[in-house]
């Protein structure tokens, strides 16, 4: 009886069984391979979550207002080849790092354009701008890296400031700004309202279209960021960057807590789950296991996660 | 006049003479009796995959996953075949790998309730993953002569593919129309809640469906397998999925479930094979040919709004 009663209370506290997970991955790590535990991995891992991490936090919220954005990991490619290609016509490497954000600002505008003021179902658009901006990346570049930057340009993704690495100084700053919005200020509330009932929003007079614009406009910028990053820490800007990056971004989101018909979830849980799915990552990276099977275990985890939430919802009834 | 224009289909037969159109006046190769039997003969896969995912669609879901399932089969297909078992055998195994597939899917979605979308991308991943794992890695090559029947075999004159799939294509069509099964799909996709009360599955019905799709995917996937002659299970179908969505789309089908038919989704099926072999033969650079297809879904969505804004008008007092 005393069983039930805990596992039970475990349920109710989501954010226990997502530490106990945290723990249980770095415990298992730890005993299967002996590089696993140690500052440098650490740091190592840190430094290589970042591009999930900045796109989770808009993905968050898109999810929580009841929609999906799987057009992440296409933008994050087509900005990093933008900024690439700008910076090959002689552009300064900063300029190109603005050209970057602004194709990332205007994928997310196309986006936020079509579901929010033409309401058209998120996840057909995102799909097509996914498969189009993809299309695009090869006709831009014809499938060739771009690289040569100037050193400068590598301290966002290659610098470390007192042993931590710079982006992931960045990524905690920006979580914790999040964090920030979506505890103290209007908007969140509009879009935690937009997620439970939209109608409810829309007559008390607040605009549900611009907040849905604005949350697509931040995931396409987002986006590009991480597309900054991400090329300044590999050094080249290539055809496939960010290519199934949304597994990884709606599985840390999911496993956070968020609710997939929107309306709960919170950013402190996705910080949690992208933890999770980073040091799983890193983990079966140093136990050699292919990526494609990394795949097959985190789409496992996926069902797993949407499949318990059901459940827990369920049991709330 | 008035009756042709009434017809679901109109707009997008129309869309596709332009095209032809289009594409005729580019190049001199494009309207052609052997490229016209080309692209039949190239999108056999997806004709048949989209009988499903029209299907799926009408349910108001979508199915992600079935890019990866054509891989699994088609790898699981070559491995029974370099293991000696008869080509036969093996393309029944194939199938049976397919309604398995299917099964999973349709578990998740209809009897735990999962979002489609969800359980599909999931899937997507996991079957890739396990044909990869069941591949090795490699390609399968090396088919026995008999297996190559499917993919490039005649029969009455005809190809046999091409056979297949205009045989399915009408079955399919004459279940969606007369028998109850298919107006159950209709019924579900158009108010789910009115066809519950009405005494209808939905459980059953949405499981159904899956598995006849998964049913249709491995029948493609032998017929892809025998075609090709040679299958890389990490690339195989990868945008498949999003092709034939696009096809279901464009053919009339309605995102919100409920609207759609066989016979328009084989158009836009067609619709997508003629603008890609288009592209093609007309020198622009194949670089473009993702970019269009994605451009044709969005281009599809747009459709699709526009045609639901002008329902909702003729019915007054309806807001929405």
């Amino acid at each position: 009886m005393s069983m039930r009663t805990i596992g039970l209370s475990f349920k109710q506290n989501k954010l226990l069984v997502q530490l106990l997970l945290l723990l249980f991955i770095l415990v298992l790590f730890s005993i299967l391979s002996p590089y696993f535990l140690s500052v440098t991995n650490f740091m190592n891992v840190f430094n290589q979550m970042v591009e999930v991490g900045l796109i989770a936090i808009p993905m968050t919220m898109i999810v929580i207002s009841g929609a999906m954005d799987l057009s992440v990991g296409s933008i994050l490619g087509f900005s990093a080849v933008c900024m690439g290609i700008a910076f090959e016509h002689g552009l300064n490497i900063w300029a190109s790092v603005l050209v970057a954000l602004l194709a990332g600002l205007l994928c997310g505008a196309v986006n936020g354009y079509l579901i929010a003021r033409h309401r058209m179902q998120a996840i057909v658009v995102t799909i097509g701008m996914l498969v189009m901006l993809r299309g695009l990346v090869y006709v831009l570049n014809q499938g060739r890296p771009i690289s040569g930057y100037p050193d400068s340009f590598y301290f966002l993704g290659q610098q470390y400031i007192a042993g931590v690495p710079f982006n992931a100084i960045f990524l905690a700053a920006v979580f914790l700004l999040a964090h920030f919005v979506m505890k103290r200020t209007r908007f969140s509330t509009y879009v935690y309202g937009i997620g439970n009932n939209e109608e409810a929003v829309h007559y008390s007079g607040i605009s549900v279209v611009r907040t849905r614009f604005i949350l697509f406009l931040l995931s396409g910028l987002f986006s590009a960021m991480a597309g900054v990053f991400l090329v300044s820490r590999l050094a080249s800007a290539e055809a496939t960057s960010g290519t199934n990056i949304e597994l990884d971004v709606l599985t840390a989101t999911l496993i956070g807590g968020t609710h997939i018909f929107g309306g709960r979830g919170s950013l402190s849980g996705t910080f949690i789950g992208l933890l999770i799915i980073v040091f799983l990552r890193n983990g079966l990276n140093l136990l050699g296991v292919s990526v494609l099977y990394q795949a097959v275990i985190l789409g496992a985890l996926l069902l797993i996660a949407v499949g318990n939430k059901q459940f827990n919802r369920g049991l709330s009834r | 006049m008035k009756r042709i224009a009434n017809i679901h289909e109109a707009p997008i037969v129309l869309f596709t003479l332009i095209v032809i159109a289009l594409f005729s006046s580019l190049s001199p190769d494009f309207f052609q009796f052997d490229n016209a039997r080309l692209i039949l003969d190239q999108n056999i896969s997806s004709f048949i995959v989209a009988i499903g995912m029209t299907m799926v669609i009408l349910l108001g879901g979508m199915d992600l996953s079935v890019g990866s399932v054509l891989a699994l089969t088609a790898t699981s297909v070559g491995v029974f075949l370099n293991h000696g078992v008869h080509p036969w055998i093996a393309a029944l195994l194939g199938v049976c790998i397919g309604v398995l597939c299917g099964a999973v899917n349709g578990y998740f979605i209809a009897m735990r309730k999962i979002p489609d979308i969800i359980v599909t991308l999931a899937t997507m991943y996991i079957f890739r993953g396990i044909a990869v794992g069941i591949s090795g890695g490699t390609w399968m090559t090396n088919f026995p002569e008999g297996f190559r029947y499917f993919g490039q075999g005649k029969l009455l004159g005809m190809s046999f593919p091409l056979l297949v799939a205009i045989v399915l294509i009408a079955v399919f069509i004459y279940l969606m129309r007369f028998t109850r099964g298919g107006r159950r799909i209709y019924a579900i996709g158009g108010n789910g809640s009115a066809a519950k009360l009405a005494g209808i599955s939905v459980v059953r019905t949405k499981f159904t469906v899956y598995v006849w799709t998964g049913m249709l995917v491995g029948i493609a996937a032998v017929i892809f397998a025998s075609k090709v002659g040679s299958v890389q299970a990490s690339t195989a179908g990868s945008s498949l999925s999003f092709e034939v969505m696009a096809a279901v789309l464009i053919g009339g089908g309605s995102i919100f479930g409920g609207v759609g038919t066989v016979a328009g989704t084989m158009i836009g099926v067609l619709f997508m094979g003629i603008v890609k072999n288009g592209l093609i033969i007309s020198k622009i650079s194949p670089f473009w040919v993702d970019a269009t297809t994605g451009f044709l879904i969005i281009l599809a969505i747009v459709i699709n709004t526009l045609q639901r804004v002008r329902q909702n008008k003729s019915k007054e007092g309806d807001l929405v």
